[in-house]
């Protein structure tokens, strides 16, 4: 691995982890001796084919369930638990159906008693960096789903997480809505470089978000394969339709079918 | 405004009756007239209100004891693993024992008293909303408890704004049921030896071979029943606008 980012600090730690599904008397292999590092303020995504178990260990980061063996450190303490401090978006519509916008985004801060002026703030700015400040007493149901997107990230953002895990959050949107989305989270984290793990299963989406692309196999005892992502920073739109981007893409890929 | 098609169809039933009973194809022993009803109904004018209120005061009684009883029993189950171990598989057993097979073994026990009628009434209530609470807690979408755990909410926090708000759609359903449940439970609970009420009445016009009483006190407990029901609609309305469904009329 590369020396110079080696010696930076490891926010989250992976060292050999291993996992299993256990049914019944079987056991399913997800991963084995699984290793990753990602750094402060670095923005990694994990590629996958479905079913390779990218979700799973994201689940396993944020604490929801437990692996089997290995080594999972955050800021260098054992993850046992869920912490607002991993916060989770996931791919699946989470925002709370029977509370407003303003509600959804607050909930985090009043379940950890941040009171007043402050929360109020919070959720205000948080409203507007994602751009759904004129609808803040609307019902999720009256919504568009890219809509209760924004309110799912404003919501995470707000409650002022180290780390933000994100589950194929755009997985199940059209192309334009994805397109927007996906911009929109690039100006928001080039504002505050929240580490990011950001599992997708679309390559073109990890090349334009990422500054490290992880791409795990079918295999559970591949090892991750890593990419560096060499596009500097701010991110537009035209960087998908750029040369360097399509070759890169297209190398991935290849690798990927012959297995290396 | 639209005439109500369902005023049509009741309006049809009565018109029958009318036909049926004024030419006197039927003896009004079993099928009495309107004259024959009015006529009841003052006899009982006395009794009637009284009556009324009583029974309208043991089920609304047996009928909250018995909601709140059985959701929290049901929201125990799903908190305490160890309530759920220890008391499951007694209620599990319970549970299928017809409620009005019980009548014989409360007035034993506990004696003709309206304690015991309303008691007996929120038992049948609480045993089925416990069943159901447990069910629709078991059912709720997991995406929302965990969101609501990641943002750092604590147990109680999740039970208070997550569940209970997400299994509430689904309670009111059982609610209703068992609320019309209710006014059965405590025309039983009045036939074990009640001496005021309407189910008692209901025995003395019985007795007497006076059907339009009998048939006065049930469009009483209709007219209750239905009036029940359509607070609790209201109520459900307001508290479960958030829903997809609350939006959709008719499919």
């Amino acid at each position: 691995m590369n020396e110079k980012i080696d010696n930076k600090k490891a926010e989250i730690e992976i060292r050999n982890l291993s996992f299993a599904y256990k049914l019944g008397k079987k056991k399913l292999e997800i991963f084995n001796n699984l290793s990753l590092n990602i750094y402060k303020n670095e923005f990694v995504c994990l590629v996958g084919p479905s079913g390779c178990g990218k979700s799973t260990l994201l689940r396993i980061i944020a604490g929801f369930i437990k692996p089997d063996n290995g080594v999972l450190l955050c800021k260098g303490e054992e993850i046992r638990d869920v912490s607002y401090k991993r916060a989770v978006v996931f791919q699946e519509d989470a925002i709370f159906p029977w509370m407003n916008v303003y509600s959804n985004v607050e909930y985090g801060l009043v379940s950890r008693k941040i009171d007043g002026k402050l929360r109020n703030d919070k959720v205000i700015k948080h409203l507007e960096l994602v751009g759904l400040s004129d609808f803040i007493n609307s019902y999720p149901r009256e919504l568009s789903y890219g809509m209760r997107k924004r309110v799912d990230i404003a919501r995470v953002l707000a409650n002022d997480p180290d780390i933000l895990l994100m589950d194929e959050p755009f997985g199940a949107l059209d192309a334009f809505t994805k397109e927007s989305l996906q911009l929109k989270l690039t100006e928001i984290w080039e504002k505050y470089r929240n580490t990011c793990l950001f599992v997708t299963h679309d390559l073109e989406e990890a090349l334009f978000l990422s500054d490290r692309i992880a791409l795990m196999r079918t295999d559970p005892n591949a090892p991750l394969l890593i990419y560096e992502v060499p596009f500097g920073r701010p991110r537009i739109a035209q960087l998908k339709t750029n040369i360097d981007f399509q070759k890169m893409r297209s190398n991935i890929i290849e690798e990927f079918r012959f297995g290396k | 405004m639209k005439f109500p098609k369902s005023l049509i169809t009741i309006f049809i039933i009565i018109l029958i009756w009318v036909v049926i009973t004024s030419l006197k194809l039927v003896d009004p022993i079993f099928i009495p007239g309107p004259v024959n009803l009015v006529d009841s109904l003052l006899g009982m004018s006395d009794t009637l209100p009284e009556a009324t209120l009583r029974s309208l005061y043991m089920t609304l009684s047996g009928f909250g004891i018995g909601t709140i009883l059985g959701v929290f029993m049901g929201l125990l189950m799903a908190y305490s693993k160890t309530f759920l171990e220890t008391m499951g598989p007694t209620f599990d057993f319970i549970r299928p024992v017809p409620i009005f097979a019980m009548i014989p073994l409360f007035l034993l026990w506990f004696g003709p008293k309206v304690g015991t009628q309303i008691a007996f009434i929120a038992l049948g209530v609480s045993v089925v909303l416990g069943v159901s609470t447990y069910e629709s807690i078991k059912n709720i979408p997991i995406v929302y408890v965990r969101a609501a755990f990641n943002l750092g909410a604590s147990r109680t926090r999740v039970y208070r704004t997550i569940i209970l708000p997400c299994i509430f759609p689904h309670l009111v359903g059982a609610i209703r049921v068992a609320a019309a449940a209710s006014w059965g439970l405590d025309v039983a609970a009045e036939f074990m030896g009640s001496q005021v009420g309407l189910g008692y009445n209901m025995i003395i016009q019985q007795l007497y071979l006076n059907t339009g009483g009998v048939i006065v006190i049930v469009i009483i407990y209709c007219i209750l029943a239905i009036s029940l029901d359509l607070i609790i609609r209201r109520i459900e309305s307001a508290a479960t606008r958030w829903t997809e469904r609350s939006a959709m009329s008719h499919i």
